[in-house]
């Protein structure tokens, strides 16, 4: 196994930066089409986007250890900045399984890519978490003023475990559909223009 | 002017951030979530941002007004739904407070040398560094390629944005992507003329150090914790 070097630190570094940039521009487009539960939708609709970058990632730094940099550094990042504290544990744990999966299993090309980045797209459920625990905290509030527990039971059943069912299925469908646009974005344009190549070489200086 | 009375080392606000999570998993009672917001607030003032601190504490009490004024209601389902955002958002409220305060008047320096006071591995700390350093050209990039599609007739106006999701995600993102390579290809010599390959450990201008304001903060926290599971 070959070791990173201080490039591929830096490379990776700037992706992660772009992938925040893109998580970034799928919450504020969130924030204003859908309203209260946006926060729900934020890791299928990264899924759908940042595909491209996930792909440079694997093809610029093919080595085992790039994706679960890029996933804990996300994490440490949230938990300083916290925006969605609590979500560095999900981030760390995908992004340690997707580098496996990626370079430790032998499936084929493209589906062990399939897999892994949908593997990696669960590390933005973190987001997810907030809305169990404000659930939580207000049946607490509930009870403390004397409502019954029967009715915030039948109010509360289905809220949180369709929508949590909704979410997977989206992260699972717009992550395949997002690395495929991915790869076609990426032989439109990478492909051609630079050469496979192109990479490897300014890497080996 | 507002000036800084007290300042605080990043690892003792690293401790109020991770305070406040546990805070959001195992909850208070709503007398001791006062106590925590209410020490939160007295940290602003001693950091010196009395505006900030006031404006969250401000939102707290209009949260738990609000809840307060719309529980009679609760049994129709659009006054539920929004009683139930008022007291979610106001339990969320102190992480983002803390994290505020984690921020507020913290230079990056400081971090990356409290990071590695705290024995984060290297490979950790050097793309976070990038990360934070390369945001303000990120966004001038950002700007630079929405003027060039401007003036190609690409997405004019920022509704076309929202109506062409793909077509806004690959003029965007490519371009960025492209140039990402040269940035870090010019990022990787800097660093290296500066001595990041370096194996020996590394130097840094700020002092970090545990300091007695920082031992009264946790331990403010702790009590904090012990005494609020005790109230209940």
């Amino acid at each position: 196994m070959k070791k990173l070097k201080i490039q591929d630190f830096i490379s990776i570094g700037i992706y992660t930066a772009i992938y925040f940039l893109v998580v970034t521009i799928a919450m504020v487009i969130l924030r204003f089409t859908v309203p209260a539960f946006n926060s729900i939708l934020i890791p299928s609709a990264t899924a759908l986007f940042a595909g491209i970058v996930y792909l440079l990632v694997i093809h610029r730094i093919p080595r085992f250890g790039a994706i679960t940099i890029m996933g804990s550094v996300m994490g440490l990042f949230f938990l300083i900045s916290g925006h969605f504290p609590l979500s560095f544990l999900p981030n760390i744990l995908c992004a340690v399984a997707a580098d496996w999966i990626q370079y430790h299993t032998k499936l084929s090309g493209k589906i062990r890519t399939m897999v892994s980045y949908t593997v990696f797209s669960f590390g933005l459920m973190g987001p997810v978490l907030p809305l169990w625990f404000m659930k939580n905290a207000y049946i607490d509030s509930l009870v403390a003023r004397g409502k019954d527990a029967v009715y915030i039971d039948k109010v509360f059943a289905p809220i949180t475990t369709t929508t949590f069912y909704v979410c997977v299925a989206a992260v699972i469908i717009c992550s395949i559909l997002g690395i495929m646009i991915g790869q076609r974005i990426y032989e439109k344009h990478f492909d051609k223009a630079k050469g496979k190549n192109y990479g490897k070489n300014i890497r080996n200086v | 002017m507002e000036k800084t009375y007290v300042t605080f080392d990043p690892r003792s606000k690293l401790c109020t951030i991770l305070f406040a999570s546990f805070l959001l998993m195992f909850p208070l009672p709503f007398k001791a979530e006062i106590l925590f917001v209410t020490l939160l607030y007295g940290l602003f003032i001693l950091n010196g941002s009395l505006k900030k601190g006031t404006i969250f504490y401000s939102i707290f009490w209009l949260l738990v007004l609000g809840d307060y004024l719309l529980f009679p209601y609760i049994d129709n389902g659009f006054a539920a739904f929004f009683d139930f955002l008022f007291v979610g958002n106001r339990r969320m409220l102190p992480t983002i407070m803390a994290a505020a305060f984690a921020m507020n008047r913290t230079k990056i320096s400081e971090w990356i040398a409290a990071l590695k006071k705290c024995h984060v591995p290297f490979g950790l700390i050097i793309p976070l560094t990038v990360l934070f350093r390369f945001f303000p050209t990120l966004f001038q990039d950002f700007r630079s390629i929405r003027n060039a599609m401007k003036y190609r007739g690409i997405a004019v106006s920022t509704i076309d944005l929202f109506l062409h999701p793909f077509q806004t995600m690959e003029y965007i993102i490519v371009p960025i992507l492209m140039s990402a390579e040269n940035t870090s290809l010019d990022l990787s010599s800097a660093a290296l003329v500066r001595g990041l390959g370096n194996p020996q450990s590394h130097t840094s201008v700020y002092e970090i150090r545990l300091k007695v304001q920082d031992y009264l903060l946790i331990g403010t926290l702790i009590l904090c914790g012990i005494v609020g599971r005790l109230i209940e």
